[in-house]
């Protein structure tokens, strides 16, 4: 089994029920975000478009956040969920210079690095990843992707124009999108100017928690 | 305006809107301090090795600090290194669930394995038991050398960052240790003046090599992406401009210039000012290389 994600851009209406759910599911602090939904605008007025990206861990086959671990504290599971081990992470951050996403955030209560695990607790019960159910269009597409009448690799059959970040690296991640432009999948793309982050100020203090 | 963005005329209107803050530096100056402190544990012991073949009538001298001074700037390492840990009382988990991919958790059992040896060779100076001292040699080297290229083995596997995979990146440690070996031991203790022309030469040549491939990795080799094209620029205009011309003026020029002078004025003086210019430019140097890749934003 290889459990992967697609996002199908072409109905994600940027509503951030995902993004909340996900908080709310697994506890992330304030300031820290597992799953969020970038904004990117682009053109010129009177042709203005806002193009919505949820994007999360892409649980990556060849997963460098993985090997760089000295304390094997992210692991794979048997179902290819890249996992964290909080309890043995010593935070050194390596992971966070590794994974080419910037997908691992350093959780400021329990001072240990920590991302999407894909809801792993929630899969082993049966369930589905909390933003797959919170979606209100569809969006999100969970499933096996060893399996070929799942619907994850049914829609990637389908879909010409199925794409994930950055190949380039060589991580073989395990989340697509389609319908995706350069604005949704290349960070340089667009540009970023101060004033448009959420909680930003939250976001700097340092080492928030105490060891 | 981005600069980057403004070559790429279609995209010049797109902007992020909403987004979260971008995570910022994780890898400060505790890492430089690590780094810095490993070129000195390391160097002294690769570049004291030398002396002593080169100079045998002042063996003792080396004899003696090459296992001190390199100790005292291991410990430093290793101080930093548990310093920068979010669970720094967790720094055992290293060595009880060891993960060999990692460069990181090889680094540890090779600083490890090193301090024993500096340890053992402190004693034997102690004790002055030379034999046990000359047996160690050998084993300290290599270690020194292993423990001096592992981090260019780190920041290779530190995948997201860009240039930090650059294959002279070994070359770069390796320089960085004897520039900072020799500087060291310009500073510390008295010498003859044809000791101090050798270590001069060291020092100057590391200075000559390290220049060398920054200026062919950052200003002539063509960077293989646009994410590397963005950290180059950090680097040369951007943010960091200053401190990086910096490391490079004071890390590798000015070392250059002075040793030049001295051996040309038999000015002892302009050596000495020659290493300490050359161990604060070498952290400049090395402190805006590990910061330009972290202002970059991945996603
Ligand atoms: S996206 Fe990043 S954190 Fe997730 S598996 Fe890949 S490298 Fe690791
Ligand atoms: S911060 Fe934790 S999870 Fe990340 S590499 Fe270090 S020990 Fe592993």
């Amino acid at each position: 089994m290889r459990l992967g994600f697609l996002v199908d851009l072409t109905l994600c209406m940027g509503c951030k029920a995902c993004e909340v759910a996900c908080k709310s599911e697994n506890n992330v602090p304030v300031g820290s975000w597992r799953l969020r939904v970038k904004y990117v605008d682009s053109g010129l007025y009177p042709e203005v478009k806002r193009s919505f990206t949820p994007m999360r861990c892409n649980h990556c086959d060849s997963a460098p956040c993985e090997r760089i671990c000295p304390v094997s504290a992210l692991h794979y599971l048997p179902n290819g969920i890249v996992d964290i081990d909080k309890d043995r992470c010593i935070g050194c951050a390596a992971c966070m210079m590794a994974c080419p996403y910037g997908a691992i955030y350093m959780d400021p209560e329990s001072n240990t690095a920590d991302k999407c695990t894909y809801c792993a607790h929630r899969v082993e019960g049966g369930l589905e990843p909390a933003c797959v159910v919170a979606c209100p269009t569809g969006a999100n597409v969970f499933g096996d992707l060893d399996e070929p009448r799942s619907r994850i690799s049914q829609y990637i059959a389908s879909h010409r124009d199925t794409r994930v970040r950055k190949p380039e690296k060589g991580t073989l991640p395990k989340h697509f999108y389609t319908g995706a432009g350069a604005q949704h999948v290349e960070p340089l793309s667009a540009r970023r100017e101060p004033g448009f982050e959420l909680f930003n100020r939250l976001g700097t203090l340092d080492k928030v928690g105490g060891p | 305006m981005d600069p980057l963005v403004a070559d790429v005329p279609t995209l010049q209107s797109a902007r992020v809107t909403l987004d979260v803050l971008h995570t910022g530096v994780m890898w400060g100056w505790y890492v430089t301090m690590n780094m810095w402190a490993k070129s000195v544990g390391t160097g002294v012991l690769l570049v004291g090795a030398y002396m002593m073949r080169r100079h045998a009538e002042h063996q003792a001298f080396y004899r003696r600090w090459m296992p001190i001074i390199g100790f005292v700037f291991i410990q430093l390492t290793l101080l930093f290194t548990v310093l920068d840990l979010h669970q720094m009382f967790r720094f055992w988990h290293m060595f009880t669930h060891p993960h060999f991919t990692s460069s990181i958790n090889v680094g540890a059992w090779l600083l490890t394995a090193y301090t024993g040896v500096l340890t053992l060779m402190s004693y034997a100076v102690w004790k002055k038991r030379d034999a046990l001292w000359d047996r160690l040699l050998w084993p300290t080297l290599v270690l020194a050398f292993f423990a001096t290229i592992y981090t260019a083995a780190l920041l290779g596997q530190a995948s997201a960052r860009e240039v930090w995979q650059t294959p002279a990146e070994v070359a770069q440690m390796l320089v960085a240790a004897t520039l900072a070996g020799s500087a060291t031991f310009l500073l510390f203790g008295e010498k003859k003046p044809e000791e101090s022309l050798s270590l001069a030469w060291i020092l100057g040549l590391s200075a000559l090599v390290a220049l060398v491939i920054f200026g062919a990795e950052v200003i002539f080799a063509p960077q293989k992406s646009e994410e590397a094209e963005y950290v180059i620029h950090t680097l040369l205009s951007g943010d960091l401009r200053t401190l990086f011309l910096a490391g490079l003026v004071f890390g590798f020029v000015v070392p250059g210039v002075l040793v030049t002078l001295s051996v040309r004025a038999k000015q002892p003086v302009a050596l000495k000012l020659a290493a300490v210019s050359g161990l604060v430019g070498l952290w400049l140097a090395k402190h805006a290389w590990l910061l330009a890749p972290q202002h970059l934003p991945l996603s």
